[in-house]
């Protein structure tokens, strides 16, 4: 089976086009309204992370994200080349306080039930986002 | 996103449309940081036309009204569509910022 994948330049004007793609997958994957809202705002902050973080900035690198749609599961995995994730880069900071940054991983981690980086990739990130459709689901 | 600045009572309007992310967010950010700078009290900023606000849109807010909050400025919200308020409101930000429901309820 092949896997529906988008790649774009880390190029922020491209986050659209995610995004884009993300909703239709969304429906494509029979989630409700709010939870193709959420799985697109979390793909996207995702994808922004790489370009902050993975690759400085560098607007002309490559993101690989890749759809895996099942009966129960929705998954989305995000490739790059960039520098390898901090170990610690899911500690999320305490929600409501005022800061000007930390909101994004709230917002992942509210879309998805599972995050994690493959670690068997050895050049750059592969991050793995998956959400359950069923009960087993606390979305 | 575009941006319409418009002078409302004492201070501005910021009327915004499109989306927020990060590839628009700066833009944000250094239009409200010329009118902080220049202590402009109150800033409005009209979501009404805005379609998605991603969190870098989120910090840019934040920031401004710490900002402000250096000069007793008031930074306002207003005509949050549902789909962005209930960001705010899963990041408990609702009670951070001040929010109406549209400029002529700001007092």
């Amino acid at each position: 089976m092949i896997n529906p994948s988008i790649t774009i330049p880390s190029n922020p004007k491209y986050l659209r086009l995610v995004r884009a793609v993300v909703a239709t997958i969304g429906q494509v994957s029979d989630l409700s309204d709010d939870s193709v809202d959420q799985v697109m705002l979390a793909v996207d902050e995702a994808c922004a992370n790489v370009i902050r973080h993975a690759y400085n900035n560098d607007f002309n690198k490559e993101i690989i994200v890749t759809f895996n749609i099942s009966k129960d599961i929705l998954e989305v995995t995000i490739d790059d080349y960039g520098k390898k994730a901090e170990p610690d880069c899911f500690n999320c900071q305490p929600i409501g306080e005022i800061r000007t940054g930390g909101y994004g991983l709230h917002l992942i981690k509210r879309a998805f039930d599972v995050i994690k980086y493959d670690e068997t990739k050895k050049n750059g990130n592969r991050l793995r986002l998956l959400r359950y459709k069923n009960e087993n689901s606390n979305k | 996103m575009k941006i319409v600045t418009n002078s409302f009572k004492s201070g501005i309007i910021v009327r915004l449309s499109g989306d927020i992310d990060l590839e628009t967010s700066p833009e944000l950010r250094t239009e409200l940081i010329t009118y902080i700078r220049k202590k402009i009290n109150p800033i409005l900023v009209d979501f009404e036309a805005v379609s998605y606000v991603d969190s870098s849109g989120i910090a840019t807010l934040v920031e401004a009204l710490k900002l402000m909050r250096a000069y007793n400025g008031s930074l306002k919200l207003i005509a949050i569509p549902k789909s962005v308020i209930e960001i705010f409101n899963f990041l408990k930000l609702e009670k951070v910022f001040e929010i109406y429901s549209d400029a002529s309820s700001c007092g």
